[in-house]
């Protein structure tokens, strides 16, 4: 497949989560042609790359803000957090 | 029950169907009795009943902007169907139609339900009918046109890869999308091992949504290439005429016009389309516009969408417009076999075949004449500047091209209502009727 296979393991690994739930045929009225296909792999593992990383830029920011206090809101949130779960 | 039918019978249980149909996103569609069609209907599970479009054009004769509008669109309805678990079998740009500059699509049996996981199986389509064709305008200043006709299926990545200027790699879609693809396609034909692995893949539905929404926001910014102007977008503007001499000639088509009162006027040779927009202020219900020059044609596109013209503009070289073809040459039905209209305009039009493409004039009458039973055709005599502007470059063996014999010509071919000289130079207008 060439040059891009190392791209596309990367892609696979992200994949492998979100694919567990998923089964069907790719059955098709047309030709998609192969490298339609392993373009929308790429361009997918991409994608989700790129929402997992903001996730946990989100929640490394959180994290940032609550270990030096700086969010009220996040207090609460954290407050509210703790106070569902007691006798810990 | 046939698969086809199941399917059918799923997406429209979904309540999709009639969402896009209230939205003027796909055409209205009947369930009506099998009887209709007689012993044919007997092995169909449903019988469907359309509303007739009033104009039937292919995206060959598409401006760039309508070529993209249609590209919005089906990114649009793939988008509502994924979100309501259907999917689309194919991604061609045939399946798309034009009421007014407004897309509408209108294969009501191309959807079927989606499985999760699926590729999308009609992007590589989607590609060669829709993105490579803008990416010619937009990356390389070439309009799509000639090439479409000439290839019904579209642009290949491949061939696109080729013309696209080495620059425009570093647009992330093009390059993903043309360069990529095209490299991806060639590297994996015919390997029989990764085609077993890749039929095993799956596309999860967030990557399908964020595949779609990326086109959709990245197309919705292309902009056609154009550096210089081309002759005929700012001639509505800049050409020879005095502002008293165009009030004339547009007295006369809306006298013309609003007496008419035509549901689809042809407008020949429409340029940005303010004839076209005349006759739709003066009675006419729907204008079809047609012209060379592809930035007029944008410009016109535009207009008809600001302005909510019913009128759409397309691509047609009067003198060699879209032919018979396709499988059979039949599968796409040439410009001839469509263009028939209740009216035709053919203003500031005849000079350019009978002089700048040396055609007779008499077969030139003939043919606008075919178009409709009543029109206005202007004829643009040799004193006038923009003849004598054709003129320059080449010797004058236009001996024949006289008002006189045009008249004549005219006379023969219909009933001439009414003419008038409409400027110093004595353009004039005729108004036929053959009906």
């Amino acid at each position: 497949m060439g040059p891009v296979d190392p791209q596309f393991r990367l892609g696979a690994l992200i994949l492998i989560g979100a694919s567990l739930t998923l089964s069907s045929p790719a059955y098709a009225y047309l030709d998609p042609g192969t490298g339609s296909i392993i373009l929308q792999s790429i361009l997918a593992s991409i994608a989700v790359a790129i929402g997992m990383l903001r996730l946990y830029w989100h929640r490394f920011k959180s994290f940032v803000a609550n270990l030096t206090g700086n969010s009220q809101d996040q207090k609460r949130e954290k407050n509210q957090e703790v106070g569902q779960e007691p006798d810990l | 029950m046939p698969v086809a039918a199941n399917d059918f019978d799923a997406v429209r249980s979904s309540g999709f169907i009639n969402e896009l149909v209230a939205g003027g996103n796909l055409v209205a569609e009947t369930i009506v009795d099998k009887s209709i069609l007689g012993r044919d209907g007997e092995q169909a599970a449903y019988v469907l009943e359309h509303p007739k479009l009033p104009f039937v054009s292919y995206p060959y004769e598409w401006s760039f902007e309508g070529l993209k509008k249609a590209a919005l669109l089906h990114l649009e309805i793939q988008q509502a169907a994924l979100h309501a678990d259907v999917a689309l079998t194919d991604a061609t740009a045939y399946n798309i139609q034009f009421v007014g500059p407004k897309p509408i699509f209108i294969d009501s049996l191309s959807f079927r339900p989606y499985a999760d996981g699926e590729y999308w199986a009609g992007h590589r389509q989607f590609c060669e009918q829709f993105i490579n064709p803008l990416l010619l305008r937009a990356a390389a200043g070439l309009a799509h046109n000639a090439w479409f006709r000439g290839s019904l299926e579209g642009i290949s990545a491949e061939e696109t890869s080729r013309v696209l200027p080495w620059h425009s790699r570093l647009s992330w879609n093009t390059f993903t999308n043309v360069f990529l693809q095209a490299r991806l396609q060639r590297s994996s034909a015919g390997a029989q091992e990764s085609i077993a692995k890749i039929k095993a893949r799956r596309l999860p539905r967030i990557g399908f949504e964020q595949i779609l929404h990326g086109l959709h926001r990245w197309i919705g910014k292309l902009k056609p290439k154009t550096d210089s102007k081309t002759v005929w977008a700012d001639y509505a503007q800049d050409n020879s005429y005095a502002h008293e001499e165009t009030e004339k000639k547009r007295a006369f088509v809306a006298d013309f016009v609003g007496r008419v009162q035509p549901g689809l006027i042809l407008d020949i040779g429409c340029n940005t389309g303010d004839y076209s927009a005349l006759a739709l202020a003066t009675g006419a219900n729907l204008a079809i516009g047609f012209d060379f020059d592809h930035s007029a044609l944008d410009a016109a596109f535009r207009r008809a969408e600001q302005d909510s013209l019913n009128f759409l503009p397309l691509h047609l070289d009067a003198a060699n417009p879209s032919p018979n073809q396709g499988w059979l040459q039949a599968e796409r039905l040439g410009f001839q076999a469509r263009a028939k209209g209740d009216a035709v305009l053919a203003l500031a039009l005849v000079h350019h075949l009978a002089i700048a493409k040396n055609l007779p004039l008499g077969q030139i009458v003939d043919w606008l004449v075919s178009m409709a039973p009543q029109g206005v055709i202007e004829f643009v005599p040799k004193s006038d500047p923009m003849v004598q502007r054709l003129l320059q470059l080449r010797e004058d063996l236009f001996d024949d091209y006289d008002g006189g014999i045009f008249e004549n010509l005219i006379g023969n071919a219909a009933r001439i209502v009414r003419s008038e000289t409409v400027s110093s130079s004595a353009r004039t207008l005729y108004w036929y009727d053959r009906s």
